[in-house]
């Protein structure tokens, strides 16, 4: 009896081994193939440094390397100071040529940084000088300094400051006197006509603009530069009798554009650590 | 790599200056060229036209009038500038209504209005009086004239 259980357990055994081995046989086995074998090859224009590491089998410190070099190229990092600008107002110059009545005439310094942020400060001078035609007065505005404040955004911030396109905003005040002189004023139905002046006249302004330029290096240091500006008043010293026409640094109180244009030289700073140019691959 | 643009700087210079030339031309003058008293007929609290009216400056030359049979509902009374004071004259055209009279005092002050509106005087008026045959009363709303278009009588008929 206990042999014939014995036989009965091995017959079992035996059989479910025979299937278990069936089973393994019928497994899709998948073979894993290590790729150390592959290479890697380094992009066009990497740097023969990197290009060794790879040879050298340093493939990770090599990737970061090449990651870096990536994002200096897409975002390049310009120094604090970049360059120091120097400017003249021109634009009013050639206006006058062309009949303009009135001129501001001034410097400017700015600081660019990172070639990002441009601090600019402005100082100058305007006058004016105006007999319409068919009016009966002449309107004259005496030399008078302004000074104005700001900073520009170049958004060219990526590319060679020897070109850049830019917005920014300024705070100008002056203080300035003025006179209207030769009036005749007719009153028709009376029939009569009444000469006066008035002389000595005297305001102050505080303005804000908002401004769109361009600037583009002609020759070695020298760039010019134009820019478009929107202006308002923040606050002046009224004056009823005589409100005043031309406030120095602004222009024409009635006209909310206004075009500049100067001149500038450019000194730059820090060039070591400016990005360099990516190399142009040959074709 | 690093990207000139010249072209574009150009470009975009162009549209700037027109932009820019767009704000040249001037605003104009959307007041008067001259300091004017604008007077308005009212019956009670509503305003009216006068019919067949002509006014007159006393003392104009050639005794001319500057509002000639006319249906208005408010006029200008152009101030003499070389004197402190001067009457006018309105004469309803009507059989058996005599002319009223209303006399201004005032005191004028040169001023310069803006490049557009030129310079002109404006006057200060410090007294007026008036007859009352069709006129019931007058009230002066506003002392200072200058070259805008405020009301500066209102003349309330009977």
């Amino acid at each position: 009896m206990k042999l014939s259980t014995l036989h009965i357990i091995l017959a079992l055994a035996l059989t479910a081994s025979t299937a278990v081995a069936q089973t393994n046989e019928q497994r899709r086995i998948t073979p894993v193939k290590p790729n150390t074998n592959t290479i890697l090859r380094p992009a066009k224009g990497t740097k023969e440094e990197v290009v060794q590491r790879y040879l050298d089998g340093d493939t990770t410190s090599a990737k970061e390397e090449l990651r870096r070099d990536s994002l200096r190229r897409v975002y390049p990092r310009y120094p604090l100071l970049t360059q120091a600008t120097f400017g003249v107002a021109m634009g009013d110059a050639i206006m006058m040529a062309f009949g303009q009545k009135y001129g501001n005439f001034g410097i400017s310094a700015s600081l660019n940084m990172w070639n990002r942020l441009q601090p600019e400060v402005e100082i100058g001078v305007g006058f004016a000088n105006n007999t319409p035609d068919d009016m009966n007065f002449t309107y004259k505005g005496k030399l008078a300094p302004y000074f104005k404040l700001g900073a520009n955004y170049n958004f060219t911030f990526k590319n060679d400051p020897k070109y850049q396109a830019y917005a920014g905003v300024r705070m100008g005040y002056s203080t300035f006197k003025y006179d209207v002189t030769d009036v005749n004023y007719t009153d028709h139905y009376w029939g009569e006509t009444v000469p006066f002046e008035l002389k000595g006249q005297s305001s102050h302004a505080l303005w804000g603009e908002f401004l769109a330029g361009l600037r583009v290096t002609l020759w070695r240091n020298l760039a010019m530069g134009w820019q478009a500006r929107y202006r308002g008043i923040f606050s002046e010293k009224k004056n009823p009798q005589a409100k005043p026409w031309f406030i120095p640094g602004y222009g024409d109180r009635s006209k909310s554009f206004g075009f500049t244009m100067s001149i500038y030289y450019t000194i730059p700073l820090s060039t070591a650590s400016w990005p360099k140019p990516a190399p142009t691959t040959k074709k | 790599m690093i990207i000139k643009f010249p072209h574009l700087a150009f470009g975009a210079l162009a549209l700037l200056a027109s932009a820019a030339l767009s704000g040249c031309s001037g605003d104009g003058c959307i007041d008067n060229r001259s300091s004017l008293p604008v007077a308005a007929f009212f019956k009670g609290t509503t305003a009216v036209s006068i019919t067949n009216l002509s006014v007159r400056g006393i003392g104009a030359p050639g005794d001319s009038i500057f509002v000639d049979k006319q249906s208005v509902s408010e006029i200008y009374l152009p101030l003499r500038p070389s004197t402190d004071m001067c009457q006018f004259e309105l004469n309803y055209n009507v059989e058996n209504a005599p002319a009223d009279t209303i006399t201004v005092r005032y005191s004028s002050q040169p001023a310069f209005a803006s490049v557009d509106c030129g310079a002109m005087l404006n006057f200060e008026i410090s007294d007026y009086s008036y007859t009352r045959h069709a006129i019931d009363s007058v009230a002066l709303v506003k002392p200072m004239v200058t070259n805008d278009n405020a009301k500066t009588f209102r003349i309330f008929m009977r």
